[in-house]
């Protein structure tokens, strides 16, 4: 035990450190296999929100707009999806999965003020992503696409919120570790925190990968 | 901090030093280039909105590339940028067992619920809609402009 | 030992080494330091404490549900009686159904795998000590929770399944369903916690040298199960959170009148369900397989095989969810394919009953109480399964849907496959837990009641169902012939519930009788894996130092070994090779009252869902304030007394790596409780 300590205490001097050695059977801690297997418990739960959403991709005729236009006894009815926006919104989310890997790579490397920095930039790309989805939700309901409207609107925000919840979720994470980086309370040896919080946030990433794919670009 | 922050150092962070990793962090270099190529697609997938008449992007064509690209993005996101490239292949199996369990079951799902041909009420329906005199005007379908024959789209 | 007094435990979220005396966290709370008395029940994190609880409070929910049970079998006593109105008789079972699944069923499930999988494995404690807390605080909450509705305006009334559109507000406009919906969720959130921790202490705690290949099979069932719940859970997640955004906030995601599929709701509860019914059973079969070998002094027949039976069956139990919805009108296509997929089902089960059976064919048995129990299991389950194989035949399946022949059919694998395992289990391992023995006459009695009790009450249930009688339906006409097997069925449901009483009576007769008996020490049973090697009761640090594991049945070969000419011979008294350890230099993981705090704001949150928002409000602030206080918490206490300084020998792994783990652990907690659980505080909140 006294040896481990030491060799912590080196560990901590010495950087280039990443991680405290875990003496686990696998030699993966403990809350990083809890993480793994939380985002694929996560999978099935994206996923048969998926399905729900494709299942219920258009409304009915006369129950408000639907994604694309869409011709309904004749008429043309606007769809609300506004591509250009969503692309770009996008486009944040998947460059903060840029910033946060960065983030943990510069912690591994004893690297706090870049931390600091790629965290910040991080939660805040999530800022806007998040911002930029009020904003959709908030043009959509003034196009008359209420939460309980049709099949597509109850569908259509039950899946972007539950992944905006995630994004939220994981801005709070964000914000407390770049206090406590503040604080001095995120030392090398700690990085594997910045890692966690880190998969948890591409995650939330790779489910707006096929959330754009499949709900927004495809028709 | 500062004493840290003069150790800094730029190489790939070596296997020994992470937790459960079995080859080293790579630098930085390897994250912009993968940022690049993710940004690639993205612009190639937006591009599908605008550009609908390019081959690829027609007809039945689009949806297989869309999900094609998508997959692509998701894959590499995975493997670079959460690490399964580098770390223990425990993890790649957790995660991979949960992310493939969850595309078969909805896709037989979805399968089900026969939303991948033509003739089920729940999707697309382009056969000739009903008048507004018959009872079926609830469970009447839509159709995106898209998806319907030019002849009925004009 | 040095770690934790030389470094403190610097959590970035927590705050440095507490001096001496200045131990509040967050200004609220002492820490908690009692290891008796309700304070420390409460706060604890030891994993056998916690598997007693989830036991008890699983067997109080017994009582209900049982209760439910016999209102049901009273009002069907003769035809045409009005002891239940309809509606009455639609929440009974309704209720009965839901409580003996995910309040009885799974918790004892996990009450074993959380007191006997650290034990089996030679781990100090499950990998994440106060999730596992607030796992058990979260089903005890919810399913009080659930239970409350009876006080509130009445019990779900759509049966266990709720099948859409009769969950919907037009059909079932009381509040049970919302109730019902709610509080599965808050039980889905401690299954889904307590899955992550299971796996990651199976995956990373093992004693030095327990290969995977070298564990108990039933800590392999419980990897299974769990690995069944992590993935199943979300499902029904989706199905539910899609409910409740259409009973609370008029979504449209069942209506059919706005273009909805109420075939969605079927499908991913049944997506749900049958890796279930395989995540219920899946436990009692790693008791039995456990319980054999040792009444029968023989290695279990097959060790591979059946683990990987265990495993199939947990693959396989994906593909066939849509055997429940074969009149549903999925079309000739499906049908097919689920037909087959549940005929293929059958084999890894079958499997299993030719391993165990062939583990008794030569073996000197003894016919102690929990192997009855598991001679019990093996062929009612047996006549379980090959009821089940009927329903693979899609033409047969559409007589019987909705019949008393499937009530008999689940009946025979619930009761009869996972119930009788569970009482199996509880006879054998109730020294470990308690420290005294359960009265082996009374035990025998026990069993011999219930096993005629549950026979006379399913056995005509399978007659009644092929002669047309429908579930849940309250009563029926005289002249339908339905009487006498009716009759039948209620006796025998007086007899079981008879004989759950006397296993009661048991627990309390033992427990006096035990202060005149010897105590029992670490090995009554000549039992063969590692868990026997320490006292009775399990002491709160478990081994120490953890053994060095180097085979199948560890503990056996330590005691016995085998003559070239397979016979037995005892190489070592059990006295030598038991551990008497005092626990000095061992360092828990600290107690804490975060865990049942966060826990609790959950169904404050629910109550507020269906009745103010306002009072959702107030559970948000309880659950945040409760994760806050957690993360801010260090999951070591420094200041807790822990014995001398002298570790564990150098060998001893996971003793150290208990202590190290202790750290990150903290982290860990932070990180996937603020992703675990947030989000759905902060959907409904």
């Amino acid at each position: 035990m006294a040896s481990t300590t030491l060799h912590e205490t080196e560990v901590d001097a010495a950087a280039p450190v990443a991680h405290i050695e875990h003496d686990t059977n696998t030699g993966i801690s403990n809350t990083k296999v809890a993480m793994w297997l939380f985002l694929a418990s996560d999978c099935l739960l994206f996923g048969g929100l998926i399905t729900t959403f494709l299942l219920y991709k258009y409304p009915l005729c006369g129950q408000g707009p639907g994604p694309r236009d869409m011709i309904c006894n004749g008429e043309l009815v606007k769809g609300v999806f506004d591509i250009p926006f969503t692309s770009v919104t996008s486009f944040c989310l998947l460059a903060s999965s840029l910033t946060m890997v960065l983030a943990v790579s510069a912690i591994e490397r004893g690297d706090h003020h870049r931390l600091r920095i790629w965290l910040g930039a991080t939660a805040a790309l999530g800022a806007v992503f998040i911002s930029g989805q009020v904003y959709e939700f908030t043009a959509f309901y003034r196009e008359g696409l209420g939460f309980t409207t049709s099949r597509f609107s109850s569908a259509f925000y039950t899946l972007t919120g539950f992944h905006g919840i995630h994004v939220t979720v994981g801005i709070i994470m964000l914000l407390s570790m770049l206090m406590w980086s503040f604080r001095g309370k995120l030392p090398e040896h700690k990085s594997e925190t910045v890692e966690i919080a880190g998969l948890y946030w591409h995650f939330v990433d790779v489910v707006w990968i096929v959330i754009f794919a499949v709900v927004y670009l495809i028709p | 901090m500062s004493t840290t922050e003069q150790t800094h150092w730029e190489g790939p962070v070596p296997a020994a030093a992470l937790d459960g990793a079995i080859r080293e962090y790579p630098k930085d270099k390897l994250y912009l280039l993968n940022f690049a190529v993710l940004f690639a697609i993205t612009v190639v997938e937006v591009l599908t909105y605008f550009l609908t008449d390019f081959p690829l992007f027609r007809g039945g064509a689009l949806v297989p590339t869309l999900l094609l690209l998508a997959a692509v993005k998701f894959f590499l996101v995975a493997y670079i940028f959460m690490h399964l490239k580098f770390d223990k292949k425990l993890l790649s199996v957790v995660f991979y067992s949960g992310l493939v369990l969850a595309v078969l079951i909805y896709v037989a799902v979805m399968t089900m619920f026969r939303l991948w041909w033509p003739g089920n009420h729940m999707v697309c329906d382009s056969s000739p809609q009903l008048s507004r005199s018959e009872s079926m005007v609830k469970t009447q379908t839509v159709c995106p402009v898209s998806q319907l024959a030019p002849e009925k789209a004009g | 030992m040095a770690v934790t007094e030389s470094r403190p435990l610097a959590l970035p979220s927590g705050g440095g080494p507490s001096g001496p005396g200045a131990a509040p966290t967050l200004g609220v709370f002492t820490r908690p330091r009692t290891k008796t008395g309700w304070r420390s029940w409460v706060s604890t994190v030891d994993h056998k404490k916690i598997g007693i609880m989830y036991g008890a409070a699983a067997f109080f929910f017994f009582m209900i549900g049982g209760f439910e049970a016999l209102l049901i079998r009273t009002q069907l006593w003769a035809p045409r009686q009005q002891i239940l109105s309809a509606e009455a008789y639609n929440q009974v079972y309704t209720m009965h159904g839901t409580t003996m699944v995910f309040l009885v069923v799974m918790p004892i499930g996990a009450a074993f795998a959380n007191f006997l999988m650290p034990l089996q494995i030679g781990a100090r404690d499950v990998a994440f000590p106060r999730i596992n807390a607030f796992s058990f605080w979260s089903f005890l909450f919810g399913g009080i929770f659930l239970n409350t509705s009876w006080l509130l305006g009445g019990g779900a009334d759509g049966g266990w399944f709720n099948y859409a559109p009769n969950n919907g507000v037009i059909f079932s406009p009381t509040r049970g369903i919302d109730f019902w919906n709610l509080g599965l969720m808050i039980t889905g959130i401690a299954s889904l916690t307590g899955a992550i921790n299971l796996i990651t202490t199976v995956i990373n705690m093992r004693a030095p040298g327990m290969t995977l290949m070298r564990m108990p099979i039933f800590t392999w069932m419980t990897l299974v199960t769990q690995f069944l719940l992590l993935f199943a859970i979300p499902v029904l997640t989706v199905a539910q959170v899609l409910l409740m955004f259409d009973r609370l906030f008029g979504a449209n995601f069942f209506d059919v009148q706005d273009g909805a599929n109420p075939l969605l709701w079927e499908n991913l509860f049944w997506v749900f369900g049958h890796p279930e019914v395989y995540l219920m059973i899946l436990p009692a079969f790693g008791i039995v397989s456990e319980l054999l070998p040792v009444y029968s002094r023989k290695p279990i027949f097959g060790y591979t095989f059946i683990v990987f039976s265990g495993i199939a069956i947990g693959f396989m139990g994906w593909g066939v969810w849509a055997h429940h919805m074969f009149v549903s009108g999925i079309g000739p296509i499906s049908v097919t394919v689920f037909s087959l997929t549940t005929m293929f089902i059958a084999v890894p089960t079958g499997v299993k009953i030719l391993n165990w059976t062939a583990t008794m064919v030569g073996g000197k048995l003894k016919f102690d109480t929990p192997m009855l129990f598991s001679i019990g299991l093996i062929t009612m389950f047996t006549i379980g399964g090959l009821s089940g194989v009927t329903h693979s035949i899609a033409p047969a399946d559409t007589q019987q849907t909705d019949t008393y022949y499937i009530v008999a059919h689940f009946h025979y694998v619930l009761f009869g496959g996972a119930f009788l395992g569970f009482m199996g289990g509880f006879y054998f391992w109730w020294p470990k837990a308690f420290g005294y023995m359960l009265n082996e006459t009374l035990g025998k009695v026990n069993f011999w009641l219930m096993l005629i009790g549950f026979n006379l009450t399913f056995g005509p249930m399978h007659i009644l169902g092929l002669q047309g009688m429908a579930r849940r339906t309250y009563t029926y006409d005289p002249n339908f012939g339905f009487d006498l097997w009716n009759k039948v069925a209620t006796i025998g449901s007086y007899t079981l519930a008879s004989s759950v009483l006397l296993f009661i009576f048991n627990i309390f007769y033992s427990k006096k009788k035990a202060k005149e008996m010897p105590p029992p020490g670490p090995d009554p049973w000549d039992a063969r894996t590692i868990e026997w090697m320490i006292d009775s009761p399990a002491p709160e640090w478990n081994f120490d130092p953890p053994p060095t594991v180097t085979r199948v049945d560890e503990f056996w070969y330590r005691k016995y070994a085998d003559t070239p000419d397979h016979r037995l011979v005892r190489i070592a008294k059990t006295e030598d090779v038991v551990q008497h350890s005092d626990g000095k230099g061992v360092h828990l993981p600290s107690p804490s009252y975060w865990p049942i705090i966060t826990a609790f704001g959950l169904p404050i949150i629910a109550y507020g869902m269906i009745f103010t928002l306002w009072l959702a409000l107030v559970g948000g602030i309880i659950v945040v304030t409760g994760l806050y206080g957690w993360a801010f918490e260090p999951p070591d206490d420094d200041e807790a007394p822990h014995g001398d300084d002298h570790g564990p020998d150098s060998e001893t792994g996971a003793g150290e790596h208990a202590e190290l783990e202790a750290a990150p652990a903290g982290d860990g907690e932070l990180v996937s409780a603020g992703g675990g659980g947030q989000p759905e505080v902060e959907t409904v909140g």
